[in-house]
């Protein structure tokens, strides 16, 4: 980066079922609360980045999603570009407008995802979701993203390093801080045994493990450090923003995933590793997904998630919460939104702004997002370090 | 499915296969068929029949079945004899949980995977 970036506002509308909210209207209040929160009028976004995946399937809305969706926001006139990478675009979005800041060519940039997924008809938004991997390959084979997660988890089960209390275990600590933050879909414990109980989705993967079909929009300001002088807010900066895609696999299963090279590659630009972290998001599509990204992301060797989640770790008032938003599991999941509710959690945690869930002394946060599905692998991901 | 993907025991091949391809220098196989090899980035590679034969590196059995498709069913990670890893479903055995443990083989079959679906590429055990 050729010059330092930080986050001036962030801003959500809650994630859950809005039957009666469209696109535009879960985008422009996320929107308008970043700007309010920054400090800033619409006049003062120079370029805006929108994420949105799978409005061209559910709402017919294909092309110009941003100039639609950001007239809500007051923002017209300057460049807008519509930012689809599957579950990561929120996350990419952002990453383009902290490059924008960042290289110069702009000083105040505005970063929106929203996803509408509630359209009636819940079938058609799980098949628009089957659009994130390769539909020339996978086409009308039954794919469904659960079964994924429950390949991958099956593993770690067959081999004795997770067992199914670690799953229902996980799933309990999402809902138990989804219960604390305002923004989340589902905001009420659960038992172990209720998690074991419910429906069975893939494999080992139950109803309650699961991410859920949400409408809900999160919104972000950057600008640059000089620009930023006199904001309202605490600034967070941000150390580090990197993007990836899923690399050409062998087949072998020696590679690093696509989420631990992009995490490894902002661990590098930020020059801090995890033992320097305070608190996590991380994509937890499924609630075990969690317990695969503290080894991917370097939290604890390979075969120690298990241990990491018995101490108590991972938890708020642990050595390194993961996802106290609730996460994916707990927050719910409107796809193109998720990348940016992750950093707009970090923003509030290190601005001591989190209330209940708030991580204390919190000082750096992680956010890790993923996108789509290619050749076994994740086909996007980003991931920002964030300091105050 | 598109066209080229797999060729099926009616295209006059014989058993059915999947269309991959192979770099020229470096032998490598690829799945899709690939103009580049992603191993050596050599732009010389050759058409070249795969998959009559693999392997279950992960198995997982769906119980909340997408639109048109009937629960319950298993979905596979295969890696063909070539080297290649797909993802499709598995048929010829009951969808039990412990039906195609990793390291099964298995071998191909090209039929639709749902009522009135287009043909698609499967698995099954071998000899099952």
């Amino acid at each position: 980066m050729l010059r330092e970036v930080v986050v001036l506002g962030v801003g959500m509308h809650r994630f859950g079922k809005f039957p009666e909210t469209s696109l535009r209207e879960l985008a422009g209040e996320a929107g308008r609360r970043a700007l309010k929160d920054a400090g800033v009028l619409p006049r003062q976004i120079q370029a805006a980045y929108f994420a949105n995946a799978l409005a061209g399937l559910l709402t017919g809305q294909e092309s110009i999603r941003g100039q639609v969706a950001l007239r809500e926001v007051g923002v017209a006139g300057v460049p807008i570009v519509n930012v689809e990478n599957a579950c990561a675009g929120g996350a990419t979005a952002f990453h383009q407008a902290v490059l924008a800041v960042g290289s110069g060519s702009c000083d105040v940039a505005l970063a929106v995802g929203a996803e509408k997924m509630f359209v009636g008809d819940t079938g058609r938004t799980i098949q628009a979701l089957a659009a994130s991997a390769d539909v020339e390959l996978t086409h009308d084979m039954g794919l469904q993203f659960t079964a994924i997660y429950a390949m991958r988890i099956q593993k770690r089960l067959a081999s004795g390093a997770l067992t199914l209390r670690h799953l229902a275990e996980v799933t309990v600590k999402s809902h138990r801080h989804g219960c604390l933050n305002p923004y989340a879909q589902h905001q009420k414990e659960v038992t172990a045994e209720e998690v074991l109980a419910s429906r069975p989705i893939a494999g080992p993967i139950t109803l309650l493990m699961c991410s859920s079909v949400s409408d809900g929009a999160a919104a972000a300001v950057v600008c640059s450090a000089e620009a930023a002088r006199g904001a309202p807010q605490p600034l967070v900066r941000v150390l580090a923003s990197e993007l990836r895609s899923g690399a050409f696999r062998s087949g072998a299963g020696e590679e690093l995933s696509t989420a631990a090279r992009t995490v490894r590659a902002a661990y590098e630009q930020a020059g801090v590793g995890p033992e320097e972290i305070d608190l996590v998001e991380c994509h937890d599509a499924t609630a075990p997904g969690e317990l695969l990204y503290y080894e991917d992301l370097g939290f604890c060797k390979p075969g120690e998630a298990g241990r990491l989640l018995d101490e108590g770790a991972t938890t708020i008032g642990g050595r390194i919460p993961f996802n106290p938003s609730g996460g994916l599991t707990s927050r719910g999941h409107p796809v193109g939104a998720t990348g940016l509710a992750q950093i707009a959690e970090a923003v509030w945690q290190l601005r001591g702004q989190a209330g209940p869930r708030q991580v204390q002394g919190a000082r750096v946060a992680l956010t890790q997002n993923s996108g789509g599905w290619l050749e076994g692998d994740s086909a996007a991901g980003a991931a920002h370090l964030f300091a105050v | 499915m598109t066209q080229g993907v797999f060729r099926s025991s009616t295209d006059g091949e014989g058993a059915p296969s999947l269309a991959g391809s192979r770099c020229r220098y470096c032998a490598r196989v690829s799945f899709p068929a690939r103009p580049i090899c992603p191993w050596c980035g050599r732009e010389d590679t050759e058409p070249v029949a795969v998959g009559r034969r693999g392997t279950i590196q992960a198995s997982a059995v769906v119980y909340h079945a997408p639109i048109g498709f009937t629960a319950p069913y298993i979905v596979a990670l295969v890696e063909l004899a070539e080297g290649p890893v797909v993802f499709c479903p598995i048929t010829g055995c009951l969808p039990d949980e412990n039906a195609v443990p990793p390291g099964t083989p298995v071998e191909l079959v090209v039929a639709p995977a749902r009522a009135g679906g287009a043909p698609v590429f499967q698995f099954r055990p071998l000899g099952g």
